[in-house]
């Protein structure tokens, strides 16, 4: 028997989230088969097996925050076994309806026996009995009716009740706890029981032992079938969970300010019109963007500290800066935000640049992005052209010090020299790391950019 | 002019009935079609009248040992009709109830034999109510058909007494069970076929009114595959008793000679010929699912290899809204078993999580001791991976079994030696049937031998022996002499 653990996939990964088994217990898998997706950073990525076998258990599931070296599953090594019978559903109780005169399903004789060794999973055939297996979880009926109702499997969820062999009884409190978290692990310093086992069943909980919101599992007897649910409770799962993580902690972590500016750019619409027409040639359609990440790179040569990150040390904290110009660009996907980035944003054409934002857009949008594809990020744009509103105040991609928003273009009156006239204008927006970035240091950065987007001369003699 | 609900039940039992009501309640538009009588079975053939029967039979015993407690009863005499009477009052009183209760939740009754006619393109069933004539058993059908509609429907038709080709209920010289608990005149002998509970809660009455008994059973011992110690003590008893048990023998026909004149003839494993006369025989063979009348293949539901309907741990059967609950499913065939799928299955309608989840069903026979258990056996409890021990109590050590002039039987804890968790529980003597829900209880809170052994119980009353034999599993009961050096349990160094 060998463990199946996680390996390491990629360069400083070290967990991810299991979003899903490719395979399950019993089935034979070959050397390098992929056997679970594990989504990373914002990339899916399939885990292949070093070596095939039978899969005999799996350790972790589906949801779970798994890290490198955590043993995922239990494989039987060699030659591929049929897959060995698996517990069975539970028996009708034995009968001996050949015989004339016993008495085939005599009720409660029946009884006893019924006990199937495994539990039925969900919707399992179901032939009348009891069951209580060894691994039982030691729950009142109303936590495991609250639990099933939820969809919970309860062997998921930490007990903190009085002790029952290695296992603490779940509590109505650990279930709501459970809930409360998504499918959180013990919250630290919750109450338990365990430390101060064995069996000190009436020792008083710790002063914080109530969970601080009760959701409104459906439990009680009457389901209230006809009325419709108040409000649906989904956990937070995938990358919905990593994007609350990361901007929790940039937002937390940074403080943040925002600067706004706005700046005709007549000349840009031009400019990019005549540059549709030779991308055209390629086969690559341009957006504004390209030039938009040219005018930032210009501006974070001529301020390094907008391309630095903050890092804590032991002694304090060192500023990074950082020598490569990568420009993470903010793509939204069905499932949630997504920044893959442009490497070395310097020293690529804007038409490599064009290429690379829509191919990597695409991918990420059919969430095939690859983790190194979206890692790495020194500065983050986020557009919001084609959605609208006057400007919006982003979040730092952390542990970036800086973010820009671009919005829509549109033609406004502009007086210049006393005249009035129409020209096309677009705001930009900015959210900086005041730890590292000043608000003086901001505003020049700002400037910097628009002085490169309004006269694209400036932008074109910059160009390697 | 057919009318649409958003459950139909059929079957109108303890599993039916309980359903509806629930469903009513949950706020679905529900309808219950029943072909005989309200309560089905268990209320109207089954567990009330022989209870009341089998109670009667105690005060009967009660009452001939008299003088032992210094009652003496000098024109002592039992009028079985009006037993007979009294039984049938109280099963009128119940079923009256739920036609009331049913009526009272807003579940409209339809009185008629339950057929499906077809799932329409939308899924909405279709249900013929068969009431111009009368049903199974002599049912009175409510004189026309109806159709119903339902977008749900829950067959809780139950099961009926079990027969074999040669051997037919003729209400005459052989009885069923529904047939036996109307007799008003008392047999001078009669023979029960088949060994199991039925056979010998019925059997065992009869024996109180002084008729002779023996019993004929296929398999090598009684009570199937109940625990074998608290049958030990059943058996001893019927002996005492001058019951005659004859096992591993097989009834070959059953011949009437005129009323009052049976003759069971058997043969033993060695081919031996028996023939024992009596008045009549009391057939006890089981029961088999009653799925004739629904006219499943109309829909295609699916029945298993033993005819018993096909479902999920969701009572779900293979076809989307039709759902089956109690003996028409098969496994314990228990009143309290359909009840509870009867709640199940309501809440699946509202939640698609929910499925069967019991730890414990517990079960109790009204035999002379009465037996009783919840959960694991050993072997089972072995067989599901817990390291069973047991703790035991007898009713012997009990001042209250004494002082009700009854003390014969035990208790029997079965513990998870490492956890310590309560597995189960098996139990024989004076009211166990009611003290194995103490046990029931435990066992689906998860809790331990060491739990119930420091769960304060009253004295004096039966319940302590359940408290001593948790004690026990541990060697640490106070009023049994601990042979065996008590074993650490969990809590031991708060000793």
């Amino acid at each position: 028997m060998a463990d199946f653990k996680l390996p390491d996939i990629g360069e400083g990964v070290v967990e991810g989230e299991l979003i899903q088994w490719l395979v399950k217990a019993g089935d034979v898998v070959e050397a390098d088969q992929p056997v679970i997706e594990v989504m990373t950073d914002k990339a899916t990525v399939e885990v292949p097996i070093p070596v095939g076998g039978t899969i005999k258990a799996l350790k972790a599931e589906e949801g779970d925050m798994i890290k490198v070296g955590q043993v995922l599953a239990e494989v039987e090594a060699g030659a591929a076994q049929a897959a060995a019978p698996k517990a069975e559903a539970p028996k009708a109780p034995a009968a001996t309806t050949a015989a004339p005169t016993s008495a085939p399903t005599s009720a409660p004789t029946s009884a006893p026996t019924s006990a199937p060794v495994a539990p039925a999973p969900q919707a399992a055939a179901y032939s009348g009995g009891a069951s209580l297996p060894a691994h039982d979880v030691p729950a009142a009926p109303i936590v495991r009716a609250m639990a099933q109702k939820s969809g919970v499997d309860l062997s998921q969820v930490p007990g903190t009740g009085p002790k029952v062999g290695s296992r603490n009884r779940v509590l109505e409190e650990d279930l709501l706890r459970y809930l409360n978290n998504g499918a959180g692990a013990v919250q630290a310093g919750a109450p338990s029981f365990a430390s101060s086992a064995p069996s000190s069943s009436f020792a008083a909980p710790q002063a914080a032992s109530k969970p601080a919101t009760k959701p409104v599992p459906d439990y009680f007897y009457r389901d209230l079938a006809a009325a419709p649910a108040a409000e649906e409770r989904v956990p937070m799962r995938g990358l919905r969970r990593v994007i609350a993580q990361a901007m929790s902690k940039s937002k937390f972590t940074a403080p943040h300010y925002a600067y706004v500016d706005e700046f005709e750019c007549s000349e840009l619409v031009s400019l990019r019109e005549e540059a549709k027409k030779v991308g055209a040639q390629y086969g690559v359609s341009i957006s504004y963007l390209p030039f938009i990440v040219k005018a930032v790179v210009g501006a974070l040569k001529e301020f390094p500290v907008v391309n630095a990150q903050l890092e804590e040390t032991e002694k304090g904290s060192d500023l990074v800066y950082k020598k490569e110009y990568n420009i993470g660009i903010a793509v939204a996907t069905p499932d949630g935000l997504v920044v893959p980035v442009i490497k070395n944003a310097d020293r690529k054409s804007l038409l490599q640049i064009a290429q690379e934002i829509s191919e990597l857009s695409g991918k990420v949008r059919a969430g095939k992005a690859t983790s190194e594809e979206l890692r790495g990020s020194t500065f983050t744009i986020t557009s919001m052209g084609n959605i609208g509103g006057l400007f919006a105040t982003p979040i730092i991609n952390y542990p970036e010090v800086g973010i820009m928003g671009v919005y829509k273009i549109q033609e406004k009156p502009l007086a210049k020299d006393g005249e009035l006239y129409v020209g096309k204008t677009m705001h930009i927006s900015f959210s900086f790391d005041h730890r590292v970035v000043d608000g003086a240091v901001g505003g020049y950065f700002s400037n910097a950019i628009i002085e490169r987007l309004q006269n694209p001369a400036r932008l074109l003699m910059e160009l390697v | 002019m057919s009318q649409k609900f958003d459950v139909v039940v059929i079957g109108a039992g303890p599993g039916g009935y309980v359903a509806a009501i629930r469903a009513a309640q949950n706020g679905f538009k529900t309808a219950i079609i029943e072909g005989h009588k309200m309560g089905g079975e268990c209320l109207n053939y089954g567990c009330i009248p022989s209870k009341a029967l089998i109670s009667t039979g105690h005060i009967i015993d009660r009452v001939q040992e008299g003088e032992k407690y210094g009652l003496i009863f000098e024109k002592f005499r039992v009028d079985l009709p009006k037993l007979i009477d009294w039984k049938a009052n109280i099963v009128k009183t119940l079923t009256g109830g739920i036609g009331q209760l049913l009526k009272a939740n807003g579940v409209t009754a339809f009185q008629g034999t339950g057929e499906f006619e077809s799932v329409e393109a939308d899924g909405t069933k279709k249900i013929k109510v068969i009431g111009a004539v009368d049903s199974y058993d002599g049912g009175k059908g409510s004189g026309k058909d109806d159709v119903v509609l339902a977008d749900k429907v829950i067959i809780a038709t139950g099961s009926f007494s079990a027969e074999f080709p040669n051997l037919k209920i003729d209400g005459k010289s052989v009885l069923g069970s529904k047939e036996a608990l109307d007799v008003t005149k008392t047999p001078k002998k009669i023979v029960v076929i088949g060994g199991g509970v039925i056979g010998l809660e019925l059997g065992s009455f009869f024996t109180k009114l002084g008729t002779e008994l023996e019993v004929v059973e296929f398999a090598s011992g009684l009570l199937g595959d109940t625990d074998k110690e608290c049958v030990d003590v059943v058996q001893r008893r019927l002996k005492k008793k001058g019951v005659k048990l004859h096992f591993e023998t097989k009834v070959t026909k059953v011949e009437s000679k005129g009323e009052g004149k049976t003759i069971v003839h058997a043969e033993d494993k060695a081919g031996k010929a028996i023939a024992i006369d009596c008045d009549w025989a009391l057939l006890t063979v089981g029961r088999r699912p009653r799925t004739a009348s629904l006219k499943l293949d109309k829909v295609g539901v699916e029945l298993n290899d033993r005819g018993f309907i096909k479902v999920n741990s969701r009572l779900e059967t293979n076809v989307p809204g039709i759902h089956a609950i109690g003996d028409v499913i098969g496994g314990a065939m228990l009143a309290h078993k359909a009840s509870k799928e009867g709640l199940v299955c309501v809440e699946t309608f509202s939640n698609p999580n929910v499925s069967m989840d019991i730890k414990a069903l517990p079960w109790a026979i009204f035999v002379d001791p009465e037996i009783a258990g919840v959960g694991h056996t050993e072997e089972s409890a072995r067989a599901a991976g817990w390291d069973p021990v047991i703790g035991k109590c007898p009713f012997a050590a009990n001042g209250r079994a004494l002082t009700t002039g009854e003390s014969a039987g035990f208790v029997k804890l079965i513990a998870d030696k490492k956890t310590d968790r309560l597995l189960g529980a098996h139990m024989v003597g004076p009211e166990v049937s009611n003290l194995v829900q103490e046990v029931a209880m435990a066992i689906e809170m998860g809790a331990t031998a060491e739990d119930v052994a420091r769960t304060v119980h009253a004295h004096p009353t039966l319940p302590e022996t359940i408290m001593e034999a948790a004690e026990s599993v541990h060697g640490m009961a106070v009023h049994i002499y601990e042979k065996k050096k008590p074993t650490k349990g969990p809590a031991a160094e708060l000793r």
